[in-house]
This record gives C-alpha cells, structure tokens and sequence, in this order.
C-alpha cells in the first residue's frame, strides 16, 4: 500500500488536465476527472474548488457565467498561461514517473 | 426551496466567507448549483430529500474550512499586513512623540499622564500585527528609557503581550480537521 495520500500536491495538475478536454462547470469537471482516471480519482468538491480559485487567481484559468439547459453555471476554461503551466507539470510527471519506475523496477 | 442541509450550508458559507460583496454572491451562487446536481444525483439513485442533501454537503466539507480554501489570493492578505503594520507604527510614532513631549518637565498637555494608558489600549490589538509590535517593542522601550522602571516595564509587558497574541493567532490550529484531498475508488487500493 503506498504511504501517504498521492495525489496530494497534484490536485492543480489534475484540474489543468481535464480543461484540458475543453471547458466547463465545477460538477462537470468532477464527473470529468472521474472519467478520465477510469474511476480510480473521486476528487471532493472541497478539494476542487478551492484550486479551480487558486489557478483563476494565479491566471492559468479564466471563468464566466453561461446558460447550460436554462441555467446559469460558472464555466471555466485554460488560458494561455494555464496551458503553458499544464506543459510544465506534464514534463515534470514524467520525469518523476521515469525516476520511480527506475527505482522500484518493472512487474516481472 | 425549504430551509433544509443545503440551505443552511450556503448560508454558513457566505458567513464565512472573506470576500467582497459580489465575489462571495458568486462563489455561493456557484456551489449552490453544484449542490442542485449533486441532490439530483442522489434522489435519481432513491434517496429521499434530506439524505441527498446530506450527502451532497458532505462532499465540500466544513462551511468554514471551504471559506478557509476560497479565502483569495496570498498577496491581498501580505497587503492587509503591511497596511495594518503601517497604520501600527504610525500610530506608535505617534504616541511616542505625544509621550515625550508630555514628559518634558515643566510642561503640560491635555494628554500628558494619559498616553502609556491610551497607548496601551490602543497599541494592543495592533500590536497582534508582526510588524507593529516589533515597532512597539522596539522604539517605546529605546527611545525613552528615562521615563523610568515602572512605564518602561509597562511598555515591555505590553510588547510581550503582542508578541504571545501574535504567536497565538498564528500558529492556532483550525477548528476541523482538514479535508482529505481526494477519496479514492476501492480499485486504487487493490
């Protein structure tokens, strides 16, 4: 079992990612990552929130209302800034992948 | 729409939040709906009302700790802290310069024999601003120490009391646990 929570740290990460698909609402975006990680992340709403804040506050992420089946839902979408960010993250996920994978060595 | 858990937690919310007026109606606006589909998601699977509701809070955690989480960007509050430490050693420089000046020997104010007991009411709740009590444990003890044992040792006792409010509203730890990041499906554990 692996010590620790690992996802801890990755949560902005992840969030970049699914916009990533395109954008939408915090529901929306939940369901998403669910789907995207075929079931094995069910990231809290508590959680989610207060980085989808961080990141449109830090400017990787932009927010605007919309009308969805008649009704109003806060949206939100990667800027420029956010894409360039999600690189960066996808680049060092690597590197830290390749590092553990070299250290713990492959299924045999 | 009743007063029932989801009610009560947006109004728990928007209390806590410390935010502006229009960023806090969006943010309650915003989790409000979530929770609609969350209600909705989980009277489809046969719950009654109040457990969905239940259920659906339950996902964001405490009021108070989402606040905590949307509280907005660091540098508004370092900006509040300067603005407060500022506004602290302004109102130190202040009293000092009212302080001496009453303790001229042969001259009389209005506030002289008043500021060290002013100054103490008034310095205190800034004095829990890291800056500000340093100015007060710095420049009031300095400056005059000629004022004698008995103001100096109000001055230092006062500064001291600034430094432990500071610590103590710094390092209190939160009233709820903090919410795990992330739950995982039984498949990541296996």
């Amino acid at each position: 079992m692996l010590g620790g929570d690992p996802i801890r740290g990755h949560v902005e990460a992840m969030v970049l990612g699914a916009l990533r698909e395109g954008p939408t609402h915090g529901y929306g975006l939940i369901v998403r990552l669910r789907e995207l990680s075929r079931g094995a992340f069910d990231l809290k709403e508590g959680t989610v929130y207060p980085a989808l804040h961080r990141l449109e506050s830090g400017g990787k992420l932009e927010s605007s209302w919309s009308i969805e089946n008649g009704r109003k839902r806060r949206v939100y979408a990667l800027t420029p800034a956010g894409d360039q960010a999600l690189s960066s993250e996808r680049e060092a996920w690597k590197a830290f992948a390749q590092g553990m994978s070299s250290v713990l060595g492959s299924a045999s | 729409v009743t007063d029932g858990p989801v009610e009560t937690f947006l109004a728990e919310l928007g209390r806590h939040l410390r935010r502006d007026d229009a960023t806090r109606r969006r943010i309650v606006a915003e989790v409000g709906d979530h929770l609609r589909d969350l209600v909705a998601e989980g009277r489809a699977r046969g719950l009654d009302q109040h457990g969905a509701e239940l259920e659906a809070i339950d996902r964001f955690g405490s009021p108070r700790a989402l606040a905590r989480g949307l509280r907005g960007p660091r540098r508004d509050a370092r900006a509040a802290w300067a603005v407060t430490a500022l506004v602290g050693a302004g109102l130190c420089g202040a009293l000092v310069f009212a302080d001496l000046r009453s303790g001229t020997p042969g001259r009389s104010t209005p506030l002289a024999g008043q500021v060290t007991p002013v100054g103490c009411v008034v310095a205190f709740p800034l004095s829990t601003s890291p800056g500000a009590h340093q100015v007060l444990v710095a420049t009031r003890i300095w400056i005059d120490p000629r004022y004698g044992t008995v103001r100096s040792c109000h001055r230092l006792a006062m500064g001291l009391a600034g430094t432990v409010a500071s610590h103590i509203t710094s390092v209190a730890p939160p009233n709820e646990a903090p919410l795990s990041d992330v739950s995982m499906a039984t498949a990541w554990h296996q």
